[in-house]
């Protein structure tokens, strides 16, 4: 370029700068007449003074400058601290908390009738069933499933026992569970009289032999899933917390002995891959989550491969209150 | 005297040369743009919208020309710049020619 004749010494230094605010002062006046431009043209077409209304109206509407308060002169948390009586129940409840409360209350709003149900469903099915050791094993069932452990202790210290929130909740999680499982084959059966101690060993074995069984523990319904063919996969290592292996194998009653594959064991790596490759749509789901309630089958899954010393890939997903003892002992013997 | 034109010459090349740049390089676009979102940010705008309306109720809504506004709003406008604003300009062009002109 041409500046190789102008050196940039220091008087050329100030034509540089010189140039450079003439440039700028351009800049700004074309700035300036664009904005006489716009003026000009809205006064012509009348809409430059449409803003302005009656100077009543313009007083009260000013715009507030003030500390503490917003431009329109509203405080920002004025309600934060007020109570509300709710029209239906006639109770006096937070104001953050207002809105969810009416939904509930009033019956309306997406989940306030799912819990209704639920807790209907429950209510009809706790009537029912008798069986104690069905309830411990239920029971026992939560420290299976890696994340409802947590997720029970969480929610039981969190809230008081007598409060009806504390069932509902663990039962929309659990309902919640049931409705994304639908794409799978996982059916909740209204099947809720069915108790393992009133049929035969055998009634149960054949039973249990098409369906998965589990019964869940707050709704009380039966997990009518039907067994998959291959035995061998397991709900795989990485959900489980699995606390004490000998009381798991104890828990844990097996009835499809054949099924069960010694070379599986070897490796719970093994396993998990099985599980991968059969259940891809378990995998999203915390799986773990899966189980406040009667355990899906996964849980049976976790215990064999997580920290159990026997490493046992169990069968499908089946656990029944009831096994016969030698059923267990010939498991062991396999793999030992 | 011919020194003189000739240095002038130069001088007014220079700058013909730098302006052409910096239309064809966009970068005029560009400044003009910041430029306008910078007086619209900092109320520059407002200021000289409010300045706009008495200018017009004096000299009457239907009469008020082009050059009425011109003549009013230019020099108020130029005065009016924020210096952070007139700062951030100035460092820009000087940028500008510091690449394209050194």
């Amino acid at each position: 370029m041409k500046m190789e004749d102008m050196p940039l010494s220091g008087p050329d230094n100030t034509k540089l700068e010189a140039l450079v605010n003439d440039i700028y002062s351009e800049l700004v006046e074309d700035a300036c007449l664009g904005l006489c431009f716009e003026v000009h043209r809205a006064v012509k077409q009348g809409y430059f003074f449409l803003d302005e209304t009656d100077q009543e109206s313009m007083k009260e509407f000013e715009i507030v400058d003030q500390p503490g308060v917003d431009i329109f002169g509203q405080v920002y948390n004025q309600w934060k601290n007020k109570e509300c009586e709710c029209p239906n129940c006639k109770r006096l409840i937070a104001a953050s908390r207002f809105a969810p409360h009416l939904e509930k209350c009033l019956g309306m709003g997406r989940n306030s009738s799912r819990i209704a149900n639920r807790r209907l469903a429950s209510n009809n099915n706790t009537s029912k069933s008798e069986s104690d050791q069905e309830d411990n094993d239920d029971l026992n069932d939560n420290d299976w499933s890696y994340g409802a452990e947590k997720r029970a202790k969480k929610r039981k210290s969190d809230k008081s026992q007598n409060s009806p929130r504390r069932s509902k909740t663990l039962k929309h999680k659990n309902g919640e569970l049931g409705s994304s499982m639908s794409a799978d084959p996982y059916k909740y059966n209204y099947n809720a009289g069915i108790n393992y101690e009133m049929l035969g060993p055998d009634e149960v074995r054949s039973f249990l032999t098409t369906q998965c069984g589990v019964i869940s523990e707050h709704t009380k319904k039966m997990c009518t899933r039907p067994v998959l063919p291959e035995a061998d996969s397991v709900a795989g290592p990485e959900s489980f917390d699995i606390p004490d292996g000998q009381a798991l194998m104890s828990r844990l009653q097996w009835e499809d002995s054949p099924e069960i594959s010694p070379s599986d064991s070897a490796s719970s790596k093994a396993s998990t891959n099985h599980s991968d490759s059969r259940r891809p749509k378990k995998k999203k789901r915390p799986p773990l989550g899966l189980n406040s309630g009667g355990g899906i089958g996964s849980l049976s899954g976790g215990g064999g491969s997580g920290g159990s010393q026997t490493n046992i890939s169990l069968s499908t997903k089946k656990k029944k209150p009831k096994l016969t003892a030698p059923s267990i002992s010939s498991i062991y013997d396999d793999l030992n | 005297m011919v020194f003189i034109n000739e240095k002038m010459n130069k001088e007014s090349r220079l700058k013909a040369t730098i302006n052409q740049r910096l239309t064809e390089l966009g970068e005029r676009e560009r400044l003009k743009e910041l430029l306008r979102a910078k007086l619209t940010e900092c109320g520059w705008k407002d200021q000289m919208k409010a300045h706009c309306k008495e200018v017009i109720r004096e000299k009457g809504l239907e009469h008020v020309t082009v050059e009425d506004l011109v003549v009013e709003i230019t020099p108020k406008g130029r005065a009016l710049v924020p210096d952070s604003v007139k700062k951030e300009l100035l460092q820009r062009i000087r940028a500008f020619l510091a690449q394209h002109a050194a």
